[in-house]
């Protein structure tokens, strides 16, 4: 199968998707069972008088049971559902303005493949030469997800660059698909060379001065395919990966980080990444202190990461666990003044935005802009 | 037996309701309490009184950067002055944003849902006077440089005192109420004003901020007008707060130390 080709949607059974939905299946179904044992125990050859029963009736009790704990289950399943969609779709409502421009885009990947995009630009954003923020979106997720970091950055001058990945946004159902995380990551140096060519064929972007914001899966881009491309000045990743074979084995604390797996699972992402994979996905294994080789592959080199490389990240983040951001500050080595993290927000820094975006504008303020 | 199916009965009925009521209460805070504390190492938060007289006594939260603790140069102080329907913790996050640049910043509790418009203004116009004289005194401040940001009517607030007193730089305004010519002087000095609206406001009209843009005089590239959002900005509160500090970074050219990249050989 080519790269690209859509691949029939297939669910990953792991070990622990099979053992989540049995538990929950279990969970679900067996009290309905239960609750007529009463009226069994009631039934020939036992007739034990167990006075289970309403209105003379013995299976009107059972069946009240039943709609009860179903009204039950469907509670808790909606209650949770909300809890995830309310922390991980925080702004429903569009920004739209006379004051910002976004102009559709499609960045050509090869073989004939795009991604589309935007780019927005600012009232401040320069009509030659503004430089370029290219903000990446998570797994799952769309370029519009991420409006409301990107268009900031175009206030400040920036024209932002926000792509669907193939898979996702109006690439789903036409070209990718979600679980074609190295391709995904790998196609950032597409959009890099995109505003290469447009810097020089339309002259309104700056290719020399580029960044990389990328928000979880996006982040796992900045990290890795935007770190090696010696073009990109500064990368800011959140909440993003640092270990995927800890991130993938740790053990899960709580229940919504059990559903948010199991959701993933059956989206079709896979879970156990290989040696092979999770080294290609890892920026500590992959890309820090490095930059792309000859050939593009990875190779040892002294990289001003104080200078280059910014981190945030929730502590109580369900999807990506707090100690990936552990990781990459202690690989990278970071001084304070490089990241920040919140003790709640969760993955999409619930209630945190504001304040993210005053240590995101400190960062370019104290880097010139 | 059957008390066992009152029990349990009771039970899943108990917890289905319980879960129906989170249901409600968080899609209702998904609009209403979608901000409070901003839990994170990198921010220095004091809580302040300020007793102005026998009968007020002001809350004030000062929000300061770890990133900044030595204050080699001194910052222009922001002074927030919040929506007056909510109590602390809610507009926590707008001092953050700022404190988080470098700039000291006091959010004062304005919650005070009763007194008129009028009333209202007249009242924390001279409170926000007597606290800025003791903020003046913060050893992190520059005493000649100061932002007033004021949300909704504690908008009205921030301009009308902020017009006279030259040390305020920077009025912003977010879903501000109508301004009268009568009520500013015409020539605003060296402050700017700084104005968001959302163009489906219902409570302040679209016309009232086209009507304080010519009032105000506000400069061409100072104002932001976004289609949704409503009076409260709903889901714009994070470009608004980028689309100020941008302005205010340009305005009063803050000292930042300068981190440039090493030359590795």
């Amino acid at each position: 199968m080519s790269a690209g080709e859509i691949e029939v949607h297939k669910i990953e059974w792991s070990d622990f998707l099979v053992k989540f939905l049995s538990i929950l299946i279990l969970v679900i179904s067996v009290p309905h069972i239960l609750f007529w044992i009463p009226v069994w125990l009631q039934l020939p050859p036992l007739n034990l008088n167990l006075g289970w029963q309403l209105n003379g009736n013995p299976q009107l009790p059972s069946l009240m049971l039943n709609i009860f704990y179903f009204l039950l289950s469907i509670g808790f399943i909606g209650a949770k559902w909300i809890q995830i969609d309310l922390l991980l779709n925080r702004f429903p409502i569009e920004t739209i303005s006379d004051q910002i421009s976004f102009e559709y885009i499609k960045v050509p990947i090869g073989g004939g493949h795009f991604l589309p995009g935007d780019i927005i630009k600012g009232p401040l954003t320069l009509k030659e030469n503004a430089p370029v923020a290219i903000v990446c979106h998570g797994l799952g997720g769309e370029r519009t997800n991420f409006y409301n970091f990107g268009i900031p950055l175009s206030f400040m001058g920036f024209a932002c660059v926000m792509c669907d990945s193939r898979g996702h946004g109006e690439n789903q159902g036409v070209f990718g698909n979600k679980w074609d995380f190295l391709w995904i990551v790998k196609d950032f140096s597409r959009i890099v060379d995109f505003v290469e060519k447009r810097s020089e064929k339309v002259g309104d972007l700056d290719a020399d001065d580029m960044m990389c914001l990328g928000f979880s899966m996006g982040g796992i881009i900045a990290l890795n395919e935007a770190y090696l491309d010696e073009r990109v000045k500064f990368l800011i990743a959140v909440c993003t990966l640092g270990d995927a074979e800890f991130q993938t084995y740790r053990k899960m604390e709580t229940l919504s980080e059990k559903i948010i797996r199991a959701g993933f699972e059956i989206m079709g992402i896979n879970y156990r990444p290989t040696p092979l994979q999770a080294r290609f996905l890892s920026p500590f294994l992959n890309s820090f202190n490095r930059k792309k080789g000859f050939f593009g592959h990875p190779v040892y080199w002294e990289v001003d990461n104080d200078y280059r490389v910014m981190l945030a990240h929730c502590k109580d983040d369900e999807v990506l666990h707090y100690g990936n951001f552990e990781k990459n500050k202690k690989v990278l080595d970071m001084p304070p003044e490089n990241y920040i993290d919140f003790e709640k927000g969760n993955h999409a820094f619930a209630g945190m935005e504001t304040a993210l975006i005053g240590k995101f504008l400190l960062w370019f303020w104290q880097r010139g802009y | 037996m059957i008390i066992l199916f009152w029990i349990l009965s009771g039970v899943f009925l108990g917890f289905f309701f319980y879960f129906l009521l989170r249901i409600l209460q968080m899609r209702h805070d998904k609009i209403n309490k979608r901000w409070g504390r901003v839990y994170t190492d990198n921010l220095i938060i004091e809580e302040k009184t300020f007793r102005l007289s026998d009968e007020i006594e002001i809350r004030a939260w000062s929000y300061g950067s770890t990133d900044f603790i030595d204050y080699e140069h001194k910052m222009p102080g922001v002074i927030i002055i919040p929506r007056r329907d909510k109590k602390y913790p809610y507009f926590e996050h707008w001092g953050a944003h700022f404190a988080l640049q470098g700039y000291p910043t006091l959010c004062i509790e304005v919650y005070d849902k009763k007194l008129s418009l009028n009333k209202f203004v007249n009242k924390y116009s001279s409170i926000l006077r007597s606290i800025k004289q003791e903020f003046v005194n913060d050893k992190r401040v520059d005493a000649s440089k100061f932002v007033y940001f004021g949300v909704e009517d504690s908008a009205k607030v921030a301009l009308l005192e902020g017009l006279k007193d030259e040390s305020v730089k920077v009025v912003c305004g977010i879903s501000m109420p109508k301004i009268h010519s009568s009520e500013i002087k015409k020539d605003l000095g060296d402050t700017d004003v700084y104005l968001m609206h959302c163009k489906d406001d219902e409570i302040v009209p679209y016309v009232d901020f086209e009507h304080n843009k010519k009032v105000l005089n506000v400069g061409e590239h100072d104002f932001l007008s976004l289609d949704l959002g409503g009076h409260h900005i709903i889901c714009q509160e994070p470009i608004a707060s980028a689309f100020f500090s941008i302005l205010i970074k340009k305005k009063l050219q803050p000292k930042y130390r300068q981190i440039v990249r090493k030359e590795i050989s």
